[in-house]
């Protein structure tokens, strides 16, 4: 087992989850390395099919068995009890009790994610009666306390009504209600603004940030929206074909991304400050090709197909994770030239 | 729901003078009438013949006897049973409590067979077993029941001359039956019930364990199962509370055909056990061209069908939060 630093809430270790099908083994996650630090938010950023959610997913241990299988590597999570486990390594038994009670998650589409013929209240309540052993009616207060800490208005009230009865923005809010309604240790949050408006995007985003200050949580944020990784990140990790493929303070990575990858994804978004007069149109940069199939990897470097940096080299073996200097990472065999 | 229940009610009258007109004269598109076979009765006279007919109405045209007929239904009187001279409910109750008997084992077989089954299907999927079930149930489904009936009635007989034992494959009670004690009768009673009952139940079993098999399928993949796992749900509790609640929303739109089905007997099976339900006699009536019993028999079926509709709609409204009666 590593040696975990005692600020460290979870530090994944080359985890490895991989998918057997007809087809050949799906490499989602392919050794993945990263940590995170107790009250922190670690953005974890990628196209669709790198992996992120997989990760996010295996770190829950809710990857469905088969096809899906954590193959190698370790997670290991400081519980709210102080003791730190491998959560690879739980019976199924610890693990319900890790999930919704030390990690929570929230979702990508909350008009789905609540079950449609129980009321929210029900809902948040039962993951309070699982895990804190209240009766109902002492969990459903709590839950309608949870309502109006996430700022739904009228909780008393709203605490009995159905999903179908909700917005999208209030129904994300009741899932943010029930995942933290235990004060988790950590929340996972699974691209949690991508099918919400922009407006309705900027409240929940606010909320998370108001609420980790009060319970003192860490987050792990997946999105592939990098506005959303300013907004909220402490540090970012690059994902790209099943790997990291850069790290580092989000300051730094937005400043001087070590990877073309990075560089790529950072091009493709339109900036206010990129001081161009009006009337002058610029096109923003696309990244050409596509993410590889996960079931045919490049030999080497996973993004060298795309990459306009691309060497021989880079298709000869996975480059290495090199440290850049403070703490950032690249796994770029040219990062000194970019 | 109680605006929703009388508008319900209101709509449902034409539906019922639609359904007389209907059950009416269909039965009058056979030629001739209930007296026809007796014309070639060498015992009975013409006259006598058409005394009986007049007696009977038949003489009159159809239109006119359709309102007799209505008429008497409205003041709860079904009318005449010709072969039996007795009034068709009279006639028709007995028999429709015997088959009540099959119907309700069965249908409670049919559920404890059906619903583990497709729960199993979904939860287990692609596993042996679940393999062995759906070919099984392939298999049942291209099978009709009286033929399946048949079938176990032979292996029945087989295991009867080879043991001895005593398993009925007929009727409804042993020839002791009227000196037996209540729980005596109503054991014998089970004890010939439960094989056409479970013979019909596997029979139609197939069906739905395929579509309870799909629903859970598609209910284990929804979001919000994934969202009660993150919460730390126990898979039992996955299963059932939150997915199989899901999964039989469809099974309950369709409760309301169970009432009706209730007093229609168990069709052909009835008729392989000689079980003294209601699906003999109604072949006989229909072949005997009783008018009153068919037609009485089918009026009271779209009544029940009628009010089931409206259970299950109730159901519904409980069952599944989004559906709202105003």
């Amino acid at each position: 087992m590593t040696a975990v630093a005692t600020d460290t809430l979870l530090a994944v270790n080359g985890l490895k989850t991989y998918f057997y099908t007809d087809d050949g083994v799906v490499k989602s996650v392919d050794g993945v390395t990263f940590h995170l630090n107790k009250g922190e938010t670690l953005a974890v950023v990628g196209e669709s099919g790198s992996g992120k959610s997989v990760t996010s997913l295996s770190i829950m241990r809710l990857i469905a068995s088969p096809p899906g299988k954590i193959a190698e590597g370790e997670v290991l999570f400081t519980g709210k009890d102080g003791k730190t486990k491998d959560i690879t390594k739980l019976s199924e038994a610890e693990m319900r009790r890790i999930r919704g009670n030390d990690i929570s998650m929230i979702f990508q589409e909350p008009m789905t994610s609540l079950n449609p013929v129980y009321t929210v209240g029900d809902q948040i309540a039962e993951a309070i009666m699982l895990h804190q052993g209240k009766n109902r009616k002492e969990a459903m207060d709590m839950a309608a306390g949870m309502l109006e800490l996430v700022g739904i208005p009228a909780p008393k009230k709203r605490v009995h009504e159905y999903p179908h009865q909700m917005s999208g923005g209030m129904r994300q809010r009741v899932m943010i209600a029930m995942a933290l309604s235990c004060n988790p240790a950590l929340l996972i949050a699974d691209e949690p603004t991508t099918a919400l408006d922009v407006t309705i995007q900027a409240q929940i985003l606010d909320l998370m940030r108001k609420l980790q200050e009060e319970i003192g949580m860490s987050i792990l944020f997946i999105t592939h929206n990098l506005g959303v990784v300013a907004e909220m990140a402490d540090r970012v990790v690059v994902m790209y074909g099943g790997r990291v493929v850069e790290e580092g303070d989000v300051m730094e990575i937005f400043k001087a991304p070590k990877h073309p990858y990075t560089i790529g994804l950072l091009n493709s978004i339109p900036r206010v400050d990129h001081g161009k007069a009006a009337g002058d149109k610029e096109r923003l940069e696309a990244i050409p090709g596509n993410v590889p199939s996960p079931l045919n990897l490049p030999p080497g470097c996973a993004f060298a197909p795309r990459c306009k940096y691309a060497i021989d080299d880079c298709n000869k073996a996975v480059p290495a994770l090199e440290d850049t200097g403070n703490g950032h990472t690249s796994r770029c065999i040219r990062w000194r030239e970019l | 729901m109680l605006p929703f229940l009388l508008r319900r009610l209101v709509n449902s009258i034409p539906t019922v003078i639609g359904a007389t007109i209907l059950i009416f004269f269909i039965i009058q598109l056979a030629p001739g009438d209930f007296l026809t076979s007796q014309l070639l009765n060498p015992n009975i006279s013409k006259e006598q013949i058409d005394n009986l007919r007049r007696n009977f109405g038949l003489d009159q045209p159809l239109i006119v006897q359709y309102f007799y007929w209505v008429k008497n239904l409205l003041q709860g009187d079904l009318g005449l049973s010709f072969a039996y001279q007795q009034p068709v409910l009279n006639v028709v109750a007995p028999r429709v409590l015997n088959s009540l008997y099959l119907v309700l084992f069965s249908t409670l077989v049919f559920y404890v067979i059906a619903i583990p089954l497709g729960v199993y299907g979904a939860v287990r999927q692609y596993s042996i077993g679940d393999k062995i079930t759906s070919t099984l149930m392939y298999f049942l489904l291209g099978f009709p029941s009286f033929f399946l009936a048949l079938i176990v009635i032979y292996f029945i007989l087989q295991i009867r001359f080879a043991t001895g034992w005593d398993i009925p494959v007929g009727g409804m009670t042993s020839q002791n039956y009227d000196d037996l004690s209540t729980l005596g009768k109503f054991l014998d009673v089970l004890k010939h019930v439960a094989i056409p009952a479970v013979v019909l139940a596997i029979g139609d079993v197939a069906g739905t364990t395929r579509v309870l098999r799909g629903q859970m399928l598609e209910n284990l993949n929804a979001d919000y199962i994934r969202t009660a796992r993150a919460k730390g749900v126990s898979e039992f509790k996955v299963v059932y509370k939150h997915t199989f609640r899901n999964a039989i929303i469809p099974f309950i739109a369709g409760i309301g055909g169970l009432l009706p089905a209730l007093i229609s007997g168990a069709g052909f099976t009835e008729v392989v056990f000689s079980y003294p339900g209601i699906t003999p006699m109604l072949l006989d009536a229909l072949n005997s061209q009783d008018l009153y019993v068919i037609a009485g028999f089918s009026l009271v079926g779209i009544l029940l069908l009628i009010i089931g509709n409206a259970v299950s709609d109730i159901l519904l409204s409980v069952v599944d939060p989004r559906i709202r009666y105003a």
